[in-house]
């Protein structure tokens, strides 16, 4: 078995594709990359705010009232975030409102909070700054594999609504389509966890079924 | 006839597992376990709804307080999942389980129902159709689900699909047919969501 370092990101417990702590974000935003950016620059704001703000007034935050200070922060900082992208894009603000209200959900469901607890300030920062990326990249990965296929186009937000590049009048296969809807992302998603699975077995030997997967 | 057509609506439609993609977490982590587990937040995807309705519309509109819907929201159903399950767990004497996803809303699917409670009623009474109907469709969810997994569970698939994957393709699978289905119910009803 080969040694687990480095696994923590993306190939350990912790990763987005084993606990799909940020599941209901890759299942609704992919489906356009327009959206998939927004929220990506949003999680981006938030969750690197938010931590550093907790490291920082940690001290001031009395441990049993810890929980819900975190939720009040994390949702102020939601609101502020999508408010201010409103000025630029306000129609993907407005297609997009019912999952950036999900945010903070993400941000407390993901073991992510937890690890920066034991952290310094700018560990955590770091931390945080490295978990908005990998969320990121792999939001832009099945954006770019959904988007083409459900609209033909690849997307980015603009004030007028989303501006489409590369137009692909070559996909009308309604099971094509298919890839862009809720039930695709369902699908693609699970395939996608499988093949992480066999790849995080060859590289780390990890079990391909682990306890609670 | 709306409070009537709302439930479905938010049941099969609007589901806030199957079509919006809520509740992963919660669901495909309850699959071992008793369906009486389901009690708990289903309660609290109903009253997440109507209470969310209720204070935003009755209370906090009103005092000229409704924009910060989009601040409070997530507090509020949070905190209104927490109660249901404390409460839930004092009246039945028995301790709240470590597993409990109730801090985060039941991983969204509390949530889900208040804000398409707040979008789709005009009424308490369509509030109350809305909140029923997620809570109910999820209900569904978590019982075809569990029958799904126990099947399987004794199916010879590969390794690397057993368990999350291989239910997420489930998942969507079902997600398919409840589009279909959702589909045929409003073009026999003559209604358009």
């Amino acid at each position: 078995m080969k040694i687990d370092k480095n696994a923590g990101f993306f190939w350990g417990s912790d990763g987005h594709l084993s606990s799909l702590s940020n599941f209901v974000l890759l299942f609704a935003v992919t489906s356009r990359m327009a959206h998939a950016i927004l929220i990506s620059l949003v999680v981006f704001l938030v969750f690197t705010i938010t931590s550093l703000v907790m490291k920082a007034s940690a001290i001031l935050v009395p441990r049993r009232h810890d929980f819900f200070i975190r939720v009040l922060i994390v949702s102020a900082f939601t609101a502020v975030a999508s408010r201010l992208f409103s000025i630029f894009w306000p129609i993907t603000v407005r297609d997009c409102a019912f999952y950036l209200g999900a945010i903070p959900l993400c941000y407390l469901s993901g073991s992510f909070n937890l690890r920066c607890e034991s952290k310094s300030p700018l560990a955590a920062l770091i931390l945080s700054i490295k978990d908005t990326l990998v969320f990121s990249a792999l939001a832009f990965a099945l954006a770019l594999v959904r988007e083409p296929f459900g609209y033909g186009a690849i997307s980015v937000p603009g004030p007028e609504g989303v501006i489409e590049f590369f137009g692909l009048n070559a996909v009308t296969n309604v099971g094509a389509r298919f890839a862009s809807a809720g039930a695709g992302a369902f699908i693609l998603i699970g395939y996608l966890v499988a093949l992480y699975r066999k790849i995080r077995f060859r590289l780390y030997g990890k079990p391909l079924c682990g306890e609670n997967e | 006839m709306n409070v009537l057509f709302l439930p479905v609506l938010a049941g099969i439609a609007g589901n806030s597992y199957l079509q919006l993609g809520f509740g992963v977490q919660e669901l495909l982590s309850r699959r071992n376990r008793p369906a009486g587990g389901d009690i708990a937040p289903s309660a609290a995807i109903f009253l997440s709804g109507f209470f969310s309705w209720i204070l935003f519309n009755y209370i906090l509109s009103p005092l000229g307080l409704g924009f910060l819907e989009a601040f409070l929201i997530i507090p509020v159903v949070i905190l209104i999942s927490v109660l249901t399950e404390r409460l839930l767990f004092t009246l039945s004497r028995k301790e709240i389980p470590v597993f409990s996803t109730s801090r985060t809303a039941y991983d969204g699917l509390a949530y889900a129902s208040a804000f398409l409670t707040l979008r789709l009623s005009s009424g308490p009474l369509d509030a109350m159709a809305v909140s029923l109907g997620s809570s109910v469709g999820f209900l569904a969810c978590g019982l075809m689900l569990r029958a799904v997994h126990a099947h399987l569970d004794t199916e010879p698939i590969p390794r690397c699909l057993r368990g999350t994957p291989s239910m997420l393709i489930a998942s969507g699978l079902i997600a398919l047919i409840s589009s279909f289905s959702a589909a045929t119910v409003f073009a026999v009803w003559g209604k358009t969501p």
